[in-house]
């Protein structure tokens, strides 16, 4: 046979190298998209008892919702459970940087935020953190995207973006959908 | 008849009873999913549903295909009997029992966990049994390849295996190393609970175990379709396999890539640093490069016998194939099918970008895409391939067996493509009902009936094939099976040990996963964190 | 000629078809992926 079999690895051998060339090009967008956007898996290694925590600290029903803190930063905290969303609406500004926290007492869900990158599990024993800037303004659906028992299907909540000229925290700096 | 083929038989019509059964399930979930009103709903029948078709195709459908067809494969490639026939038969009944236990928990309601467990929910102790003795079983079937391709190497020193069993072997004793993490979740952790023996589990590190097996699961269902690319393609167009050798490597790169990188389905959990997320994101990237050698390779071996066969120019060797031919088809579908389905994956395993379709319908597309659009479609021709053989008959029709392929393709590609749209709207997974009085949802609603549509095609299609395996009873006899294993253009005379045996390769898989998994496993351990209390769903209220 | 000859003949051809088939394929894969990231997942926002 005129063609050697070593004519053919050589082929085979460049091909992997186009191979891995192409990849590498993926590879170098997602860490540009991880440094200069700052889209990044939102890991955070944060334990929590889900047994106590409806008892004391942040996830207690008097902290749960939108609060502003003193130095204007927005933390939305909520609790995932079979088979709502505590609170199950929940009021944001647009176009500002804010922090949702996530906790569940119970078993694993998940959330999305339609339209958005906001995509995090829920784990029992976790806190879930995603910090995120909404653009535009309007009702999105937040949904629980995990399989957490015969009710899945119904949980879900309403994440009201507003402009920031209608995000009016009260006195405690709480901002909910009833209050408007 | 020898006992390999009558093995054989016995597990493919297992894995196709329980793929025949699934389908059906699989159609009446998505006709739930769309507006239009179902029957027999409830949550219960939905989840018991979903949780039967995922144990069905992702469990039964593939651990007896490859069984089946290894059995296969031993004998024929190896050409001589295969070793210790009463051991087969043992881990078929073993891992058919255990089918017909996880089955029954399942349809009485007492499993709806769904294939993937989520543990802290705790099923029936009875449907995690059952998937054991299915893993045990196929724990049988690894002994078995490794012995026989020992018991060949002893009797031919020197020589190379061929490129069937070595691929076949890689299969086995990658399957060893996958199903350890299943493994020990269910041993010390999810059955335990299932036992009323611990009230509380560790979820993050149950969710690490699992994620250990469930990238490596999905290249032990698909490897008995790239034996077929490799080792019987090239001889059903018509031509020679282009590299005996890249074919070795391709099968070992599976064995080593395919473990170390699962943490790319925790993508979006929070117990697991970025920086493991992101090091087996780049190992899964090159997970990609088997693959792309192995397009390069088989479109090579298919261009030999495109130009043999008088094909011309820089593409006019492909309409030169015989495309009349259901395994030259097949394969032609399932490459198109995996170049939709690989697209879909490389969208999945981009790091942050992973958030963007997390959990919706665009994931539910992709495995979709390369579980039925790449290895049930090479399961369907490797049952045609094989078939004559172990039936001793000619197939009456290959129009028939053209017709189900294609159904299979259209059905596959009707169904999913809309749910690719529907998953980058924010479409998310595993609901039985959608509210379509919402706005949002409302705009839907049309692409589900769509994708409803493909799937009642998959269902005629899945249906033929049964039939048309049925009517091989009406074929004529024929006693000379065609030769279906190809040659390489140059048949390997020699190669190295590296490349004949698994020792290295299998130190080499030992590293990885430690660097790869040591520390993400290792520091529940360490921070030791709050266990989360079991949830029973199989205790009527 | 012999099958031999055939094979010998078509292999002076081999495999710049599949070489063209894999890298349009190939190519197209990263098009498409680049699409997706640019209009779709990098306009959706930070996250982190």
């Amino acid at each position: 046979m005129a063609i050697g079999e070593e004519a053919i690895v050589r082929s085979e051998l460049r091909w992997a190298a186009v191979s891995i060339g192409v990849v590498s090009l993926i590879m170098l967008a997602l860490i540009y998209a991880g440094i200069v956007h700052h889209i990044n898996p939102p890991s955070n290694i944060e334990p929590i008892d889900p047994k106590t925590l409806h008892l004391s600290g942040e996830f207690t029903e008097a902290n749960l919702g939108t609060r502003v803190s003193a130095e204007g930063q927005v933390t939305s905290r909520i609790v995932a459970t079979q088979f709502t969303f505590q609170p199950r609406c929940i009021v944001l500004p647009a176009n500002q940087r804010v922090t949702l926290r996530f906790a569940t007492p119970d078993v694993i869900h998940g959330i999305l935020v339609t339209g958005t990158n906001v995509n995090t599990m829920i784990v029992p024993g976790y806190v879930s953190q995603v910090h995120t800037v909404f653009t535009r303004t309007g009702e999105l659906l937040m949904p629980c995207h995990e399989y957490c028992g015969l009710g899945h299907s119904e949980m879900f909540a309403t994440l009201r973006v507003v402009p920031a000229s209608e995000f009016k925290p009260d006195a405690q700096g709480r901002v909910s959908c009833d209050a408007r | 008849m020898t006992h390999a083929r009558r093995l054989a038989l016995a597990h493919f019509w297992i894995g196709f009873i329980a793929f025949a059964i699934a389908l059906v399930l699989g159609v009446w979930q998505m006709w739930v999913r769309s507006p239009l009103p179902a029957p027999f709903l409830t949550a219960s029948t939905y989840f018991s549903s979903v949780t039967a078709h995922g144990t069905a195709m992702a469990y039964v459908l593939t651990t007896f295909t490859v069984m089946g067809f290894g059995y296969y494969v031993a004998e024929t490639a190896l050409a001589r009997a295969l070793p210790a026939p009463r051991w087969a038969w043992t881990g078929f009944w073993l891992a058919l029992a255990g089918t017909l236990m996880a089955v029954v928990t399942i349809f009485s309601g007492r499993a709806a966990v769904l294939f993937t467990f989520y543990p802290p929910l705790i099923a029936s102790v009875f449907y995690y049994i059952g998937l054991v003795l299915v893993v045990a079983g196929s724990w049988i079937w690894c002994v078995l390849m490794i012995v026989a391709m020992g018991q060949w190497k002893g009797a031919n020193p020197g020589r190379p295996v061929p490129l069937a069993m070595f691929a076949t072997v890689a299969n086995a004793v990658m399957w060893l190393w996958t199903t350890v993490g299943v493994t020990l979740e269910l041993l010390f952790q999810v059955i335990p609970a299932a036992l009323g023996l611990k009230a509380q589990i560790d979820v993050g590190l149950s969710r690490t175990l699992f994620s250990w097996t469930l990238h490596a699961v999905v290249y032990f269902w698909l490897i008995p379709s790239y034996i077929a690319f490799y080792t019987m393609v090239p001889q059903a167009a018509g031509g020679r396999l282009y590299s005996d050798t890249m074919g070795r490597l391709t099968f070992v790169l599976f064995l080593i890539y395919s473990l170390p990188v699962g943490l790319h389905h925790l993508l979006m959990d929070p117990h697991q640093s970025n920086a493991f997320k992101f090091l087996q994101v780049a190992l899964t990237a090159l997970v990609s490069v088997p693959t792309l050698l192995t397009v390069f390779t088989i479109g090579a071996s298919l261009e030999i016998a495109g130009r043999l066969r008088g094909g011309r120019g820089l593409f006019g060797w492909i309409g030169a194939l015989p495309w009349e031919r259901p395994l030259v088809l097949a394969t032609g579908l399932a490459f198109l099918m995996l170049a939709f389905g690989g697209f879909g994956g490389l969208v999945n395993m981009s790091y942050g970008m992973n958030a963007m379709v997390h959990n919706t319908s665009w994931v539910t597309a992709h495995f979709h895409l390369i579980f039925g659009g790449t290895v049930v479609i090479m399961y369907f021709a490797i049952a045609y391939t094989l078939w004559p053989s172990l039936t001793g008959r000619a197939a009456p029709s290959l129009a028939a067996q053209r017709l189900q392929l294609w159904l299979w393709f259209i059905g596959m590609l009707v169904m999913t493509l809309p749910w690719h749209y529907l998953g980058l709207l924010g479409q998310w997974r595993r609901v039985a009902t959608f509210n379509y009085a919402d706005p949002i949802i409302a705009a839907w609603g049309p692409w589900v009936i769509v994708s409803l549509v493909g799937g009642l095609i998959l269902l005629v299609s899945g249906l033929l094939f049964v039939r048309n395996l049925l009517q091989f009873a009406i074929g004529r006899a024929s006693h000379v099976p065609a030769e279906v294993y190809a040659t390489a253009v140059h048949p390997p005379l020699r190669v190295p040990a590296a490349l004949n045996g698994f020792r290295l390769w299998n130190v080499l898989v030992l590293v990885l996963m430690l660097l790869a998994y040591g520390y993400p496993l290792a520091q529940f351990f360490i921070i030791d964190p709050p266990g989360a209390l079991v949830h029973r769903v199989d205790q009527r209220r | 000629m012999t099958p031999e000859e055939e094979l010998e003949r078509v292999m002076r051809d081999v495999p710049r078809g599949a070489l063209a088939l894999a890298a349009l394929s190939v190519g197209l894969l990263l098009v498409g992926w680049f699409l997706v990231y640019l209009l779709v997942f990098l306009p959706r926002g930070m996250v982190s």
